[in-house]
């Protein structure tokens, strides 16, 4: 008796209501065709990996090229961000389009793949979110670090290689450098500072799956007033400190007793304005180079200065993408606002700081194939922060 | 939390056209005026509810008419405070599609403001034209790490004209809403404790969580240091009447946008008709009126797509596009029966089948469809008894059958190994306060003192019980009201 009213009810309300929804992806998609255009020299192949990410809604759709190196999907109106990857033996492709509005009907790209080679030096971890400064209350960021790590199997030096972050420090701020097409400029727009290790030429060696440790402000035992912090005092550690041009004490507190003077970053031009060195606390796009010339002679040259454009006080340093030996692009998880910075031949991806103040750090993952092999920690290496890193609950050096 | 009355008369589809002519005063035809307090507690609620709710409120009304100008007119004010309350930022969470959610359990403040009037000009035509306009303001606030203040501000003007003639009668009516709503919110002390954490809910509680201030979240990004909500609808309404029998229909439209100065999140267009038909009859011991009602609401909400872009170093949005994430169907009909006797006395019977069908298609190619109907059955009375006046009212509800869900995926070829976010848990405890068998019942108590001054003295006592509750906290809700006050 009650399925008999239920159903007079319904049938009441369908006839009455007109109560059916129709499946608005009937009509309301776009027709998306991407094809990867491999450089001079390389034939075009199928079975690349194309992944479409829908900027502000957090889904990646994943497709694969065919023999002509061509994929096709339909999806809704958006921005994405587009990634092509492929590997063929030591040779890495990579190609990225960025911000690309997907609206009109059918959209039809061409992303040109860009040829790059695993690293030797390769960036291992990044801590740059800070963490709590439980037990006392608020939060703490004196304690960034990076960690290189040496990827070959041979011995490489340390001296003389150049660090830096890339203009604009957040990767949700509007990004200066994109031109009216929305391509990126062909250098690395260094901002606030460069840093260099010293040395003579062999006076910091990493060996063969080796880690160096380069502190970007206090070379202290932060965990001993801060126990969910690190201690960045340990010997061997490379520190970012130069109380001329970056004076404050809190953020540059003199380096602890195990840290030699030797393994003081050296400040190859200070461009900011800055008392402390500038490094985003939850999204840097953060390169590793080593200069084909002295580094002094090129940022004496006023030609690779450039100001940032639409401000009269901040310049950057134009290094050459070619200098890049490893680079990292870090988007804010907070925003779905995000903005690429570097290009496919450096990373074609990003990582996510999810959370910052939580002692999350960003860490390579390890190709634990290649680590059997070679017998020593081999990370993961294909230009694509996105395959390589995922984001750590506790930075690797906290105890 | 509750809001105060309002005496709109497009509210309810028994008030009909040709304002104040045809509005049910909330007061005896004179005036009143009264004080209030009131005690909500139980926790059969949703986490957007408090577990117990203090109300103190002052309102007054009255009519007059005067050389054939009716004049009516009512302003209140509300306090409320509850505690441990969370969820919906938003005044009256589920009155637009988009919400937005935090989850720092503590008291918020409400504050409600009305006003409204109307006048009718009774001529020596067969034409009265009349107009009711109404405003209220509510500010809504939370002190906690977590704080946000939420204003809100109600406008509608109603003009309408009726026409009386000997063998029928029919009138005309304009309606004009527009609702606004903005969020601030800040944050004070640590930026790392889980709990600052917002939901930006889309429909069906499919969403963005993000740190409150995350852009996703749209309550505090660069351009706009708020989330702004705002609706404006324009609609008719038509009645005609022949003898005792009476019809008529209303039909709104509703343009409701998510944002401003040109950054538009979402727009969340709607129709909504509304259609009535009653009988009047009159016999000597009293009036009878029996209605059948109907409404059919129509809601989808699109997502922009929307980008900055900086031209000679103004940056301004724009919008490439747009994506239906969320759509629905409502539909209420039933019967209903009143009776008003010559001796005071009157009672009421209702029955009402609701059946709404929603979908959220937040990312594609998932499709989320769900579909419910429910039964209502209600009955009240009201019996004057010497300077007494007993109230009761009885209610039961039921959902029909199961809600049913389905998902559907467009494309499966698409590599997808994520699923949109859903605060799932939330939604079956919003969807049991409706969906569980209930029944509900109020007793009301009014004495009016003897002498020249006619104050009187109410209370009542509303609780509704639930049956096979399995989400929510609890099964049982009171509210305790007192009043005090002066008719004139």
């Amino acid at each position: 008796m009650q399925n008999k009213i239920i159903a007079i009810l319904l049938g009441l309300a369908v006839l009455s209501g007109c109560m059916d929804l129709d499946s608005p992806y009937t009509t309301g998609l776009n027709d998306l065709t991407v094809t990867a255009r491999y450089p001079e020299g390389y034939s075009t192949r199928g079975g690349a990996q194309v992944k479409v990410e829908s900027i502000s809604g957090g889904v990646t759709y994943t497709l694969t090229t065919d023999g002509n190196g061509t994929a096709k999907t339909r999806l809704p109106d958006g921005f994405y961000r587009i990634r092509i990857s492929d590997r063929d033996g030591e040779n890495v492709f990579n190609g990225n389009l960025d911000w690309v509005p997907v609206c009109d009907g059918t959209v039809d790209l061409v992303i040109d793949v860009l040829r790059s080679k695993a690293g030797t030096l390769v960036i291992k971890e990044i801590y740059c979110g800070g963490c709590p400064k439980d037990p006392e209350e608020g939060t703490y960021q004196s304690d960034q670090y990076l960690i290189i790590h040496n990827n070959d199997n041979i011995p490489v030096a340390l001296d003389g290689l150049c660090l830096g972050s890339l203009s604009p420090y957040n990767s949700n701020s509007a990004n200066p450098w994109v031109n009216s097409e929305g391509t990126l400029p062909d250098f690395l727009p260094i901002i606030q500072a460069v840093w260099r290790i010293g040395g003579s030429g062999d006076s910091f060696m990493l060996g063969p799956g080796e880690d160096a440790v380069i502190c970007l402000r206090g070379a202290i035992d932060h965990s001993a007033q801060y126990p969910l912090s690190v201690n960045l005092n340990r010997p061997g550690y490379f520190v970012c400190y130069n109380n001329v041009y970056f004076p404050n004490p809190t953020y540059h507190p003199v380096p602890g007793d195990q840290i030699s003077q030797d393994h003081y970053l050296e400040v190859v031009i200070k461009t900011g304005q800055a008392n402390a060195y500038t490094f985003s606390i939850n999204s840097p796009a953060v390169v590793i180079f080593r200069p084909d010339e002295d580094i002094y002679d090129f940022v004496a040259r006023p030609e690779n200065l450039v100001q940032v454009p639409g401000s009269s006080v901040d310049r950057v340093v134009a290094v050459p993408e070619e200098w890049v030996i490893d680079g990292v692009e870090v988007f804010n998880g907070g925003s779905s606002d995000n903005h690429k910075r570097l290009g496919p031949t450096i990373d074609a991806g990003y990582v996510i700081q999810k959370e910052t103040f939580k002692g999350r750090s960003l860490m390579r993952k390890t190709d634990s194939d290649a680590s059997a092999l070679q017998g020593f920690e081999i990370l993961k290496d294909t230009n694509n922060s996105t395959e390589d890193f995922y984001e750590r609950d506790t930075q690797s050096l906290h105890k | 939390m509750n809001a105060i009355r309002s005496h709109s008369i497009s509210r309810s589809l028994g008030l009909l056209v040709a304002g104040v002519l045809t509005c049910v005063p909330l007061f005896a035809q004179e005036g009143e005026a009264r004080l209030y307090g009131q005690f909500t507690s139980g926790e059969f609620r949703t986490p957007s509810e408090a577990s117990q709710l203090w109300t103190a409120g002052a309102e007054a009304g009255a009519t007059v008419d005067k050389n054939g100008l009716e004049f009516n007119g009512h302003f209140g004010f509300e306090f409320n405070y509850g505690n441990n309350m969370m969820g919906s930022m938003f005044t009256s969470p589920g009155y637009y599609p988009i919400d937005i959610l935090e989850f720092t359990p503590g008291p918020k403040t409400k504050q409600t403001y009305a006003i409204d009037g109307g006048v009718a000009w009774h001529n020596r035509s067969r034409w009265t034209p009349s107009v009711q306009v109404a405003f209220k303001g509510v500010n809504y606030a939370k002190r906690k790490d977590l704080r946000y203040t939420t204003y809100r501000q109600e406008a509608n003007v109603e003009p309408a004209i009726r026409y009386d003639g000997d063998l029928f009668h029919f009138g005309l009516g304009y309606l004009f809403e527009k609702t606004s709503e903005f969020i601030q919110a800040e944050q004070i002390g640590s930026a790392t404790a889980d709990s600052y954490y917002a939901f930006l809910d889309k429909g069906m509680r499919f969403g963005t969580m993000q740190v409150w201030n995350g852009s996703g979240t749209h309550l505090a990004e660069s351009g706009v240091d708020r989330l702004p909500v705002q609706e404006i609808s324009h609609g008719a309404n038509l009645m005609l009447g022949l003898g005792p029998v009476e019809a008529q229909g209303t039909y709104r439209y509703y343009n409701g946008i998510v944002g401003e100065k040109g950054y538009t999140w979402f727009r969340f267009p709607s129709h909504k008709i509304e259609v009535s038909l009653q009988w009047t009859h009159n016999t000597g011991a009293g009036e009878h009126i029996v209605r059948a009602e109907y409404s059919w609401k129509d809601s989808k909400t699109f997502e922009t797509v929307l980008e900055r872009e900086t031209y000679g170093g103004v940056t301004v949005p724009v919008i490439y596009g747009d994506n239906i994430i969320y759509g629905s169907r409502e539909m209420e009909a039933g019967p209903s029966w009143e009776f008003t006797s010559e001796k005071g006395w009157s009672m009421e019977a209702r029955l009402t089948v609701d059946h709404s069908a929603t979908r959220s298609t937040l990312m594609y190619p998932y499709l989320y469809y769900e579909e419910s109907t429910h039964m209502k059955l209600e009955a009240s009375s009201s019996v004057p008894l010497g300077r007494f006046i007993l109230s009761a009212r009885l209610g039961a509800s039921d959902l029909l059958g199961d809600r049913s869900h389905s998902v559907e995926k467009d494309e499966t070829n698409l590599g997808i190994t994520s699923v949109p976010t859903r605060l799932k848990d939330w939604w079956d405890m919003e969807s049991e306060i409706t969906d569980a068998p209930q029944i509900w019942w109020k007793l009301g108590l009014r004495y009016t003192f003897a002498g020249k001054l006619p104050f009187f003295l109410e209370a009542s006592f509303e609780g509704t019980k639930a049956f096979k509750v399995e989400n929510l906290p609890g099964s049982f809700r009171q509210t305790s009201q007192l009043s005090f006050g002066y008719s004139f």
